[in-house]
């Protein structure tokens, strides 16, 4: 698609990695014969392909890979694993049922806090609404969230993610919109269990 | 399911070891270039190997046992740059190390790594991530979605925005 005379830069990355449709590269060729601009973005680009290929993963010394099977294996003997980092609340993650996407999230936000003689590190919440569910037990999702108050880093996993995958193994996919809007719900309901009983479900935290 | 996928999950230690003879070098490869440390990358592959050893089990085939693998990869290496804080280099520092003389002058190999490592750790590490499976491994964006979790339109995204990024500070120089 052309902007101003010229291609999209996308177009024109595409082009160079030959994913575009044959009638589109013809165009994009037939363009490139008269368009300086444009022939020198294409011309910086085959520069800087060039130029990553030469950039090498360093090969580890041979004995590495003679015994890296035996070394997996004598790390993967039961007792020999690092203790699972809060497991215990996700045991039941692989049975969850597709449904509703949830949120566990550790540490208060930012604003407003939790109820400070509950010093809540970790509940659910729907993730499409900023509901709050109380108890993790039986509790339906396809998928849970994390979010750090920190940071604000919001951490999403997909059912599928689930089958392999402790929580602490993900990171943030949200969008910025889609970040704004569930915590802007979100924060809508803490304010609301604040106002009236509080979020309390200590079954359900981390101690 | 594929094959080896289901000998795997069902506990076959032959299936195992082909596991580990057909992906060990890519998944250390996926490593390195997201974390760009040798030793750190060394590590993490072996304990990617381990946790594809005790979760073997709960493969269940719905995507492929190749973007299964690089998702446990991915998010153990993004797991750990998020312990240890360290994404992104600073536009500034890579502007220096640009600008700074390489031992064997202009245009030779330690200056062309120097600018490719200080470009390539500007990236995010995601971006990084996404722009390696493309480039080095030819991933489909499909492929690459699952297994960093994502869309393909934001793979795509991720791509795009990496390889403009690396233009504008490898691709700008020798011009005709």
């Amino acid at each position: 698609m052309k902007s101003e005379g010229h291609f999209e830069q996308h177009d024109l990355i595409d082009f160079v990695e030959g994913e575009v449709t044959p009638s589109l590269a013809d165009e994009i060729k037939t363009h490139l014969e008269t368009c300086e601009t444009c022939r020198a973005y294409v011309e910086s680009l085959w520069r800087t392909f060039a130029a990553l290929e030469g950039d090498e993963v360093p090969e580890p010394s041979p004995g590495y890979w003679d015994y890296f099977e035996q070394r997996v294996r004598e790390r993967a003997k039961p007792g020999r694993e690092p203790a699972p980092r809060r497991s215990l609340v996700f045991s039941w993650l692989p049975g969850v049922a597709a449904a509703v996407a949830l949120v566990i999230l550790f540490w208060s936000l930012p604003e407003p806090r939790l109820p400070e003689a509950d010093p809540v590190d970790l509940f659910l919440a729907d993730l499409s609404t900023g509901e709050i569910i109380e108890s993790l037990s039986g509790s339906p999702g396809i998928g849970l969230m994390l979010i750090e108050a920190d940071t604000n880093d919001i951490t999403r996993i997909d059912d599928y993610l689930a089958e392999t995958t402790d929580i602490y193994d993900l990171v943030d996919q949200l969008t910025e919109q889609e970040r704004e809007i569930f915590i802007s719900n979100l924060r809508d309901n803490m304010k609301e269990e604040d106002n009236t009983s509080g979020i309390t479900d200590g079954s359900a935290r981390k101690g | 399911m594929t094959d080896l996928g289901q000998r795997l999950a069902s506990g076959d230690e032959d299936a195992f070891t082909e596991v580990v003879k057909q992906y060990s070098r890519k998944v250390y490869a996926l490593c390195y270039r997201t974390l760009r440390d040798e030793e750190e990358a060394k590590d993490m592959a072996q304990e990617v190997f381990v946790r594809i050893y005790t979760k073997r089990g709960s493969f269940k085939g719905r995507s492929s046992l190749y973007t299964w693998i690089y998702r446990i990869a991915l998010n153990m290496c993004f797991t750990h740059l998020k312990k240890r804080r360290v994404g992104t280099v600073p536009l500034e520092d890579v502007e220096r190390t640009l600008s700074a003389p390489e031992a064997d002058g202009p245009g030779g190999r330690a200056e062309l790594e120097a600018r490719l490592a200080a470009a390539v750790k500007n990236l995010s590490p995601r971006q990084r991530a996404v722009f390696s499976m493309r480039f080095y491994d030819r991933m489909t964006y499909k492929e690459i979605a699952e297994a960093s979790g994502t869309t393909t339109g934001a793979a795509k995204a991720n791509h795009h925005f990496a390889v403009e990024h690396l233009r504008k500070i490898l691709g700008e120089g020798d011009k005709k």
